[in-house]
């Protein structure tokens, strides 16, 4: 009876990690952008010191820990769950561990561009036809790497037992359909021409095909082609991982739940065998990361939040180098459009207005981030605030609108249209350093126009619930990004992920646009109409777009790492000296 | 004691009794979790870009489209049997997946647990017999800051005071990761690692102990039996430990009974600060998963453990007082 | 009696103290000046939100200690109530009280809380209104282990002799239950008392942090301590949650203080044995 709740009640909450350093974020690294046209650039990769920012370490003494560790480099991650292959795995820890044993047909370039992978792509001129010409990579094992190596890759996809979380439906390869409901032995549309020429065709045309397929990765027909039964994938969904034979730069060696996971350098890698033989990521307790970068405990930590006083204590700590980055991701608050509140667009563009979006992520991110006003990143190609609006705070415009939308103060100073009170709950998860100070801001300037804004904290995915069920009002939320821009199912009417309620068949069209578009050119500039509306429409509000920080040890040498294109993708350069 | 044949019906009873409730609890426990809102689908792919046809054919996949009550009794089905089910974080059985973590987290809780009666024990005793000095002061002080303060400030001060500012012990995990070592080594690498989450354990834990032994003891000293024993020329420390303790025992073995499912459940705020892979953040992460196998495997073994712990205790209460009849 | 002295200012103080600040407005923020050290014009500093923290001390003291007193009351009165009644009775009483004990104690407390939590959100409870729902929801859930433990108390007072001299005077069962047994474990009724309202307090506290505790834009000092729980809080801004943790360890001493000194004096046998 004395310490009743060490067991029951307590602890620090993972609900939230969903909008901080972005968990469940998918395959943001390794999905890839195509061009268009035919060419593509061949420089695999391609990462410049002017994609982020770095702080450098001052000094070279690294703490005793880290400095005997002469052939092992330690990565810091958080909350890695077992599930290491590649089509199976929605952990955002996990991915960087599989971006280091997998590689991809195509890659991206800091600006969201796609550049050659393991493979280079040429698209016909008709937009329908897709070659990868291979590279001459090899498997862990010595075995090249084919092209019947990658179909493997969709016949799990589009196998009809195929559970994992990618959702195969949005490329519109040609005999899909049949391959899955067993109608064909093989896929139509997908076939190697040789040994090193991936074909595949699609039904129409479709932008975002370049950067889904280009996300593929071989799965070797050798060792694990008897596994991928059509109709029964079972035995590769249940495969162990350790040892997978990829053709990244490292292999799984071995797995410790709730703490590491070991890889060993692959000397068949095509780009040269890693010069650092053993690879660890840690789990590192949220909320420690700095400290374990700092007491040598390990040498990379991507998860560090971009915080002034974070920035800080990195800099004070001569030994450890800060490497910032765009986050691929923004933060935005979901609005319910099918609440009779917020139907009216001048109601929304008020509460918008009263918002000091500014002052928010000042005081909570410092000089790493900035307002964003579309729903895309600002180092994208595609990005663009050409003709939009800033909604830079105005309270006074914001009290004027609502008088517009026919709100007016009563007598005890609560704003009412037609003796219904403007009154709403903000769901939100605890511990989001930007919901703590953004709930407390929203209450006091929503007060002043007379509105009795609520605030609740629910779990995670209670509050997720809420949002899909579309029982919420106003929540926070982030998206992550990843090259391919089409994010229609967001905004476009009835789109698999519409929670908002809004919909407006302009925007439609303008993604149909974007989506049959067969030149750069012309995404751009569907591209360009989506943001351009959707800033206009407000069907959300979007708050900001920070940076990522990634912090290394000083004894580590040859780091790079770019938004679209992560450090995992370049391990095989890491020196420690 | 247990050749008495009373004490020997008593416990087989209360062992039987024990049946018809676990399948009560779990009836409401599943029922309970089953009402909160998202299940393992949603949790999982919350961000992802599928369909809602996708998510409702993985649902059925899992027998998430089923009615609850079907959906229980396929489970108690299975439990009978000793099939907890799958874990859908993990992948793996569930009772797999409490055999990694809860071995950790009872090495920790059990040497805190020792320490503190090891502490806490003496010193209450030592307060009682000298109430109101600088000793008992001084105890009563460092009991409050215990229970007074949260978990996370004393885990978080020894962290940072040991670990980061001195060095002298590492921070956070159960082992040096990356280094390979003998046995023997590893052994006491595990060790250095369990000291501070120990202290923090037993330093959280020691307060309430002690303010119950000191308050016990205080009544029991003062009684007239005590002041017979000792006009009896009996030395002060045997009417201390021998009389007065045993009758201020009643508090503790109602701790002891109570603590062991304690030791079983994990220590969240300590375990979560210095990485210790414990059970008790694993339980967390599967409510936050709704990974629903897990929590019912996982929360029945404690429901378990409860009842079992209270049977220790009532059995205990006869043995340190004989005249205690368990009917 | 300095504990009762104490006691008594800190709530007058919680109460009255906020008229007499110029930031009594809950809703208030000025993000500017965020986390600043304690100056002039904020005699503790301010938050994330640049609020003050002396002001939102006395506003959340309100509630911590309502909550913390009131159910640690609820808990006592039921359990210590429940438990003697158990103990006393024995026989199928006891068996039956104990076993909804083990029922109610395998309970798992998170995942009731977060389905409370979920249920006020639906319903669309008043943000206000649902810290003291759930403290009453707890209090009436926590009385299970108050009620063992007395229980066990109860077992060997029955047996002592005076207790035995009782029943051949041929007294009421509830005036025994009240009179005699209930005095006897008032001691340590004091003792669980002053752990209680700790406890409470800090169980508070880890709601809040967990999301189900004292909502924005509301105080309290449970929801100020954890905002000392991540290290950079922690060791860079300290007066964004030590005062909180102080007012509690404050109280809890001073509960005790005077659970101490009122069993002092409700004890003739302390007394005489001085």
């Amino acid at each position: 009876m004395k310490h009743k709740n060490s067991a029951k009640v307590a602890s620090l909450a993972l609900a939230a990690c969903m909008l901080l350093s972005g968990c469940n974020g998918g395959k943001a690294a390794n999905s890839a952008a195509g061009s268009a046209a035919q060419s593509g650039s061949t420089s695999s990769h391609a990462i410049s010191a002017s994609d982020g920012q770095l702080i450098a370490a001052t000094s070279n003494k690294v703490p005793a820990a880290a400095a005997t560790r002469k052939d092992t480099v330690i990565i810091g991650v958080n909350g890695m769950e077992n599930t290491f292959n590649p089509l199976y795995n929605e952990n955002s820890a996990v991915q960087y561990v599989i971006n280091a044993m997998v590689s991809s047909l195509s890659q991206n370039d800091s600006e969201g561009n796609i550049i050659d992978g393991t493979a280079h792509l040429t698209i016909s001129s008709d937009g329908l036809t897709y070659t990868y010409k291979l590279r001459d990579d090899k498997f862990s094992d010595g075995t090249p790497v084919t092209a019947n190596d990658y179909i493997n890759y969709f016949k799990v996809l589009y196998d009809k037992s195929y559970d994992g979380p990618d959702d195969p439906s949005t490329v519109p390869v040609v005999g899909k359909e049949d391959y899955t409901n067993g109608k064909t032995k093989d896929i139509a549309g997908i076939k190697a021409l040789d040994d090193k020429t991936l074909q595949i065709k699609l039904t129409k045309v479709n932008s975002s095909a370049q950067y889904q397929l280009g996300s593929s990765e071989p799965i070797s027909t050798k060792k694990y082609g008897s596994l991928i039964k059509q109709g029964d994938i079972s035995g590769f969904k249940k495969l162990s991982m350790i040892n997978y034979v990829g053709d990244g730069a490292y292999t799984l060696t071995s797995y410790k739940a709730g703490q590491a996971a070991t890889l060993k350098a692959n000397p068949n890698y095509y780009d040269g065998a890693p010069k650092i033989p053993n690879l660890i990521f840690k789990e590192v307790a949220q909320g420690s990361e700095l400290q374990a970068l700092a007491t040598g405990d390990v040498d990379v930590e991507p998860d560090i939040s971009c915080s002034p006083d974070n920035i800080q204590i990195g800099k004070t700590d001569k030994n450890i180098n800060m490497w910032i980055q765009p986050a691929l991701s923004y933060g935005f608050i979901a609005v319910n459009c099918k609440n009779p509140l917020f139907s009216d667009l001048k109601v929304r563009e008020a509460l918008l207005y009263a918002i000091d979006r500014k002052s928010l992520i000042k005081s909570v991110y410092g000089d790493y981030a900035s307002v964003l006003n579309c729903n895309q990143t600002k180092i994208s190609w595609l990005y663009t605030d050409k003709g939009q609006k800033t909604y830079d705070y105005n309270p006074e415009k914001a009290a004027s609108l609502l008088k517009e939308a026919g709100w007016t103060k009563d007598s005890k100073g609560n704003l009412t249209k037609n003796g219904k009170q403007f009154s709403f709950m903000f769901t939100a998860t605890k511990n989001n350093p930007v919901t703590d100070v953004l709930i407390p801001m929203m209450i006091n300037a929503y007060q002043k126009l007379g509105i009795k804004m609520q605030a609740e904290y629910v779990d995670g995915p209670t509050m997720f619930n809420k949002h899909q069920k579309m029982t919420y009002d106003m929540v926070f939320m982030a998206w992550m990004l990843n090259a391919d821009p089409d994010d229609s199912f967001i905004y476009k009417t009835g789109g698999a992920q519409n929670y908002s309620g809004f919909s407006n068949p302009a925007i439609d069209k303008d993604y149909q646009e974007g989506l049959s578009a067969k030149s750069k050119d012309a995404m751009k500039a569907a591209y360009t109409k989506v943001y351009q509306q959707i800033n206009k429409d407000l069907p959300c509000f979007f708050v900001y777009q920070r940076d990522d920080c990634i912090g290394f040890s000083a004894r580590l040498k040859n780091f790079k790492s770019s938004s679209y294109l992560g450090f995992e993708n370049n391990l095989q350069n890491w020196q420690v000296g | 004691m247990f050749g008495d044949y009373d004490m020997r019906q008593y416990i087989t009873r209360r062992l039987l009794l024990m049946i018809p409730i676990l399948i009560g609890v779990s009836i409401i426990v599943f029922f309970l979790i089953a009402s909160i809102p998202g299940d393992a689908i949603d949790a999982k792919f919350a961000q992802s870009h599928l369909t809602p046809q996708r998510i409702a054919q993985m649902k059925a996949m899992l027998g998430l489209n089923q009615p609850v009550w079907k959906r229980y009794f396929t489970w108690a089905g299975n439990a009978i049997q000793g099939n907890f089910g799958f874990s859908t974080q993990y992948n793996l059985p569930v009772s797999t997946v409490i055999h990694t973590f809860i071995w950790n987290s009872f090495i920790l809780a059990l040497i805190s647990f020792i320490l503190e009666m090891a502490i806490a024990i003496p010193v209450g005793v030592y307060s009682a017999t000298k109430v109101h000095s600088a000793f008992d002061i001084i105890f009563t002080i460092i009991a409050f800051a215990g229970i007074s303060l949260p978990s996370f400030f004393l885990a978080l001060l020894l962290q940072k005071g040991f670990s980061v500012d001195l060095g002298w012990m590492p921070l956070d995990g159960m082992q040096t990761i990356g280094v390979t070592m003998t046995p023997v080594q590893r052994f006491a690498d595990v060790c250095q690692h369990m000291v501070l989450p120990v202290i923090c354990l037993t330093m959280e834990g020691i307060g309430g102990t002690m303010r119950y032994v000191r308050t016990s003891m205080l009544e029991v000293v003062h009684q007239d039996y005590i002041r017979t024993a000792r006009s009896k020329g009996l030395p002060e420390r045997i009417v201390i430990y021998k009389h007065a303790l045993r009758n201020a025992a009643i508090p503790i073995v109602t701790f002891i009974g109570g603590a062991l499912p304690g030791l079983f459940s994990g220590a969240l705020i300590t375990e979560t600060v210095f990485g210790w892979p414990g059970i008790g953040k694993i339980f967390l992460a599967s409510i936050d998963q709704r990974d629903y196998m897990f929590m019912m495997g996982y929360v029945m073994l404690l429901a378990l453990l409860v009842m079992l712990g209270n049977l220790l205790s009532d059995v205990l209460y006869s043995v340190v007082d004989p005249r205690i009849r368990l009917k | 009696m300095i504990g009762l002295v104490f006691l008594v200012a800190m709530i007058l103080i919680c109460v009255f103290g906020p008229l007499f600040s110029s930031y009594n407005d809950i809703t208030q923020v000025d993000i500017v000046n965020a986390k600043q050290a304690p100056s002039a014009m904020h005699w503790l500093g301010t938050d994330a939100s640049g609020r003050d923290i002396m002001t939102r001390l006395m506003l959340g003291g309100r509630l911590s200690l309502l909550i913390g007193f009131g159910a640690t009351a609820i808990e006592i009165i039921i359990g210590a109530f429940l438990g003697c009644v158990s103990g006393y009775y024995g026989g199928i009483v006891d068996s039956v009280m104990m076993r909804l004990v083990d029922i109610i104690l395998s309970l798992p407390g998170m995942p009731i809380l977060i389905m409370i939590s979920a249920i006020f959100s639906d319903r669309h409870v008043d943000t206000g209104a649902r810290i003291y729902l759930l403290m009453l929801i707890l209090a009436c859930l926590g009385w299970a282990g108050t009620c063992r433990f007395f229980r066990g108390q109860v077992l060997t007072i029955r047996e002592t002799d005076y207790m035995t001299a009782t029943e051949s005077m041929g007294l009421h069962d509830m005036r025994k239950i009240l009179k005699h047994i209930m005095p006897n474990v008032f001691p340590l009724i004091i003792v669980t008392a002053t752990l209680s309202v700790g406890d409470t307090i800090l169980t508070e506290s880890t709601m809040s942090y967990l999301g189900v505790g004292v909502l924005p834009p509301y105080a309290s000092w449970g929801n100020m301590v954890q905002e000392g729980s991540n290290m950079v809080d922690f060791t860079l801004h300290p007066w964004m949650w030590m005062p909180a943790g102080f007012c509690i360890l404050a109280t809890v001493l001073c509960i005790n203080l005077f659970g101490d000194g009122l069993r002092d004096a409700l004890d003739p046998r302390m007394i005489s044995s001085k």
